[in-house]
């Protein structure tokens, strides 16, 4: 059962995963908080660390190139243990995208909307992503190309501004926290923005056939963009704002203000701003749309254009219960959300891929099955 | 402030609900009323003020006697 009929290409899929990773630019204050002005460590590590994970993905995607995630859930665990596994990872996707909607409305908070009620922002949000979701995956992966590019843009544009501020001996010395600081700070960057992209798996039928060599290409090269503009970025950061970088809830956004050439390049924090919702924005329509795949996935039904909006209702719903306040969201996110997460991202992936090639999945479809099928 | 919740939500069951029932695509007419169920729960407890428990503190509690999670 194939749930949205539209198809993407693969590069359109790498500049989703690209657009999807660069979103976490806003989280630089979560490992900015643990590691300080060496926060760009961890993200080296996990450069190299998520290599493996995304493999997976990868690898999991290519073995299954007509199913989605749940799908494959039920194919690997039976029907039964399968969908009691499909009804968690709904619970985590809407999770995820609850979460990214508590960090959206916080952010116009802070930022454009200070006197508004928090529900405006965020509603408006939501229907927005509805409406893109309604339109299926080729609308919503449309958009993230050229995106990338602006995302792109503006942080080299924010660089060559801010490097007359820059101070690059505040990125050292290093190492010189406690062993356990960098393995949470890896621990959260791979499974915040990294095991995230387990997410991706749910799109698996609506690409286009690509070879086992394409989709390589197209993950790492999707990844590979995400995380150098997540490094930059927080190189920028820390090379502007140094010790005091974890002393701000938004560091990017401080350091933007420090702009000043002349009267007229002054308060560029502005741009930084439109960025990150607009990441923001597209993180939370890739969220809401996978949600709504996933639940019409799991009643077996084909429209999910008509839950789109009650998903995305329960999502707005559903998000002020989480957290009774951005500190202890931020708190959370450091210490124990990594490891809620890591069964989703990591061990029930790998799981599945094991117990997959143990049983020898996908089973080839003899011509006789193939018949009876069509 | 609740009726409102109710009129949103009734607004939405005659955009999405009935032509489901329409077209009798029983499957989806199933996911529509639990996710409407649960959404329309958590609105009108949300507007009447109800403490909702948190799924992230029961998590929180659950990593914190399995003897995981990072010191704040």
């Amino acid at each position: 059962m194939k749930i949205d009929k539209s198809q993407i290409s693969g590069k359109q899929f790498m500049f989703m995963v690209a657009f999807f990773l660069q979103s976490s630019a806003l989280l630089t204050s979560f490992l900015a908080g643990i590691t300080k002005n060496e926060a760009w460590i961890p993200v080296v590590i996990d450069i190299v660390l998520c290599i493996p994970l995304i493999f997976l993905y990868r690898t999991l995607m290519v073995m299954f190139p007509e199913k989605n995630f749940l799908q494959v859930l039920d194919e690997v665990y039976g029907p039964v243990v399968g969908k009691i596994i499909g009804i968690s990872y709904v619970w985590f996707f809407i999770t995820l995208a609850a979460v990214n909607l508590i960090d959206i409305g916080d952010f116009a908070k802070i930022t454009f909307t200070t006197e508004t009620p928090r529900m405006v922002p965020t509603l408006i949000c939501v229907l927005v992503t509805v409406w893109a979701v309604r339109h299926g995956i080729k609308v919503i992966s449309r958009y993230s190309k050229l995106f990338t590019i602006i995302e792109f843009i503006i942080v080299g544009v924010s660089i060559v501004l801010l490097f007359n501020q820059m101070d690059f001996t505040n990125l050292l010395p290093v190492f010189t926290q406690p062993a356990i600081k960098y393995v949470q700070s890896v621990h959260i960057i791979a499974t915040i923005p990294c095991g995230e992209l387990v997410i991706f798996l749910m799109v698996t039928p609506c690409m286009k056939k690509l070879t086992p060599r394409e989709s390589t290409k197209y993950w790492f090269g999707g990844v590979a963009m995400g995380m150098i503009v997540l490094l930059v970025v927080l190189l920028r950061d820390i090379a502007v704002l140094g010790k005091a970088l974890h002393l701000f809830t938004l560091p990017g956004l401080v350091a933007l203000r420090l702009v000043n050439l002349g009267e007229a390049l002054s308060r560029m924090e502005i741009i930084f701003a439109v960025a990150l919702a607009m990441l923001l924005f597209f993180k939370i329509t890739v969220l809401c749309y996978v949600s709504t795949i996933a639940v019409a996935q799991l009643f077996g039904t084909t429209q999910y254009k008509r839950l789109a909006v009650i998903v995305g209702i329960l999502i707005m719903a559903y998000a002020p219960t989480l957290y009774p306040s951005s500190v202890e969201h931020g708190i959370s996110a450091q210490t124990i959300v990594p490891f809620i997460w890591t069964p989703f991202q990591i061990l029930l992936p790998l799981l599945t891929y094991i117990l997959a090639k143990i049983r020898k999945l996908p089973k080839a479809i003899t011509p006789a099955v193939k018949k009876q099928e069509v | 402030m609740v009726w409102a919740v109710i009129g949103g939500f009734a607004l939405i069951a005659l955009m999405d609900f009935l032509p489901l029932i329409r077209r009798k695509k029983w499957r989806a007419v199933a996911a529509f009323v639990c996710t409407f169920c649960a959404a329309l729960t958590l609105e009108v407890l949300m507007v009447l003020n109800i403490e909702i428990p948190s799924v992230m503190s029961a998590w929180e509690s659950f990593i914190r006697w399995l003897g995981m999670g990072y010191a704040a």
